[in-house]
């Protein structure tokens, strides 16, 4: 039995043009990426899956550039977020806006009814975009520090490789964010 | 809410970048439209291949073009005055001129026209008879009564181009489509990205609210650097207001006539066939008319705007005379014809060395065989 390929050398043997290695990046990484693009989208499922294509397209492009100097994983995440950010720039405030999803782009968010009732759905879905809204108003900087720390499966030492910042920055950048979306929402709670 | 957020914050925040939609394959969507920046090395026999098959497909696009002319050529023209009047035929009547309300003296100015005449009312001519002698458009229905004012603003059919330098042209491709809004029955007509590095270009047509056109434009200017811009509109105002007049004439006989058939249930079966038969034929003119006039208001709705963005440091398009495409596919074909000879040649020389062994052995076969039938003989 064969010992599990890197990143790094999934991403090798894809230039020499092994196709199926791309499929087993994406098999590890797309799922997250999805997350965090509907994250760092406001929730808009059609325009993560359009990130993370445009994602997955540079890296087809531009793998033989990678150079090495970080993870393949950091490197693929730092496409996501600038790919993120340009469709973000590219739209405009109020169709960005989470609340005013369409019904087939609000998937996000959605727990399955199978498993809960659609009562304890809707309610789940209500706070989601209570927070969304919240993070979305701490600004660009505060809210992708807190999507990174928070996703699931990225350390904060791979978070801030990723945002190009040293470790002790993200982590104060983290608890001023922490710190004033508490306040954001509770004001929000008692109003 | 029946738990503070607070208490969850944590969970919630992670859950804010959990997919929990379905599992995608974009990944292998992308592998379908981008290609690696170094390609594959190809033979000559693929590139060759290649190129006959973009010889053809060149073809097929110029045989397209020029067809799509041809049918343009003889199509109602939605640009020219003289053909729309020529294929109205004699039924045109109004001229409007840049005037945007007609009244009754504005109508005056043609009633001179053979088909005019304001001072006569429809109850004042047969109708019947008119009709029954085949006349089907009657000069009383030909313009509206001096009583209906023709209201009409201006319409203007805008287009717009706009050719960017950007960086990254993907991005730019990528930002420029989200620049319209569905919302507003805006849309991308057609999108292409080709080529790769500097060759790379994107060519976007979208169709925009006409009064969201300058806005558009200021955003597209930000997406790169502007090489050219053009700006052109094409006033079809007399266009609609001759449409509206012949929809409204049209649909003032079908009415008549509806009466007519209604009130002389007495007249002679082949009359009321007769009448039948016109009334069908004004119903497709008015169909006709209906379906124009909307096509036309789609195109003043909503402004065409061509973007071609480029790579920064992308080489400027040739522009190709016959000369030198003559020149230049010589000049190709010569290199190809070289390049197909030099293969040829080294195809030979990869037999022949790299089967130099096989060509031994095979050697020594012969040599054993005929030896062998030399001594049997």
């Amino acid at each position: 039995m064969g010992s599990k390929k890197s990143d790094e050398e999934l991403l090798s043997a894809f230039i020499q043009g092994r196709r199926t290695a791309l499929g087993e990046l994406a098999q590890r990484h797309e799922l997250s990426l999805l997350g965090l693009a509907c994250g760092l989208l406001g929730g808009r499922t059609d325009l993560a899956g359009d990130a993370v294509q445009e994602t997955w397209v540079r890296v087809i492009r531009f793998g033989d550039r990678f150079n090495g100097r970080s993870s393949f994983k950091t490197w693929l995440y730092r496409i996501a977020i600038n790919q993120c950010r340009n469709i973000a720039s590219a739209m405009s405030s109020d169709q960005f806006s989470g609340s005013d999803l369409s019904p087939e782009t609000a998937a996000y968010g959605k727990t399955p009814a199978h498993q809960t009732a659609p009562e304890e759905a809707a309610q789940t879905e209500e706070r989601h975009a209570v927070l969304r809204r919240a993070v979305e108003r701490l600004g660009p900087d505060k809210s992708i520090v807190l999507l990174l720390c928070y996703h699931e499966g990225l350390t904060h030492q791979e978070a801030a490789e990723i945002l190009e910042i040293p470790v002790g920055t993200l982590k104060s950048r983290l608890n001023a964010a922490l710190n004033e979306l508490r306040d954001r929402l509770s004001s929000e709670m008692t109003t | 809410m029946t738990q503070p957020l607070d208490d969850n914050l944590e969970r919630e925040l992670a859950a804010l970048t959990q997919w929990q939609g379905r599992a995608t394959t974009r990944w292998w969507q992308a592998l379908k439209i981008a290609r690696p920046s170094k390609p594959h090395a190809e033979s000559l026999w693929q590139r060759v291949f290649s190129q006959k098959l973009s010889s053809v497909a060149m073809g097929s696009i110029a045989l397209g073009c020029i067809f799509l002319v041809a049918v343009i050529m003889n199509l109602p023209s939605l640009s020219s005055p003289r053909r729309a009047a020529k294929l109205a035929g004699d039924r045109v009547l109004v001229d409007p001129t840049e005037k945007l309300d007609l009244s009754a003296s504005d109508l005056k100015i043609i009633s001179g026209s053979p088909y005019f005449d304001a001072n006569e009312s429809s109850s004042s001519v047969d109708l019947w008879s008119v009709l029954r002698t085949g006349n089907t458009t009657p000069k009383q229905f030909i313009v509206p009564s001096t009583t209906e004012k023709v209201q009409a603003v201006r319409q203007v059919v805008r287009r717009a181009t706009i050719e960017l330098k950007s960086d990254d042209v993907r991005a730019a491709f990528l930002k420029a489509q989200h620049l319209i809004r569905p919302a507003d029955s805006e849309y991308v007509q057609n999108s292409a990205l080709t080529g790769s590095g500097k060759h790379e270009q994107a060519n976007l047509t979208l169709r925009v609210k006409a009064d969201r056109l300058s806005d558009v434009l200021n955003e597209l200017r930000e997406l790169g650097e502007v090489e050219s811009e053009r700006h052109d509109g094409q006033d079809v105002t007399s266009q609609v207001v001759d449409l509206e007049a012949r929809l409204q004439n049209e649909t003032r006989v079908e009415k008549e006539i509806l009466e007519l058939l209604e009130t002389r249930k007495d007249a002679p079966l082949k009359d009321i066939l007769d009448m039948r038969e016109k009334l069908r034929e004004v119903r497709n003119e008015i169909e006709r008319l209906t379906a124009h006039r909307q096509q036309l208001g789609k195109l003043v709705a909503l402004a065409t705007v061509l973007v071609i963005i480029r790579a920064d440091d992308a080489p400027e398009p040739e522009i190709t005379s016959l000369g030198n495409y003559f020149g230049e596919s010589v000049a190709e074909a010569w290199s190809g014809s070289l390049l197909f000879l030099v293969d040829t040649l080294a195809t030979m020389l990869r037999i022949i060395v790299g089967g130099l062994f096989f060509w031994v052995i095979l050697a020594v076969i012969v040599w054993g065989v005929r030896r062998y039938r030399k001594n049997a003989a």
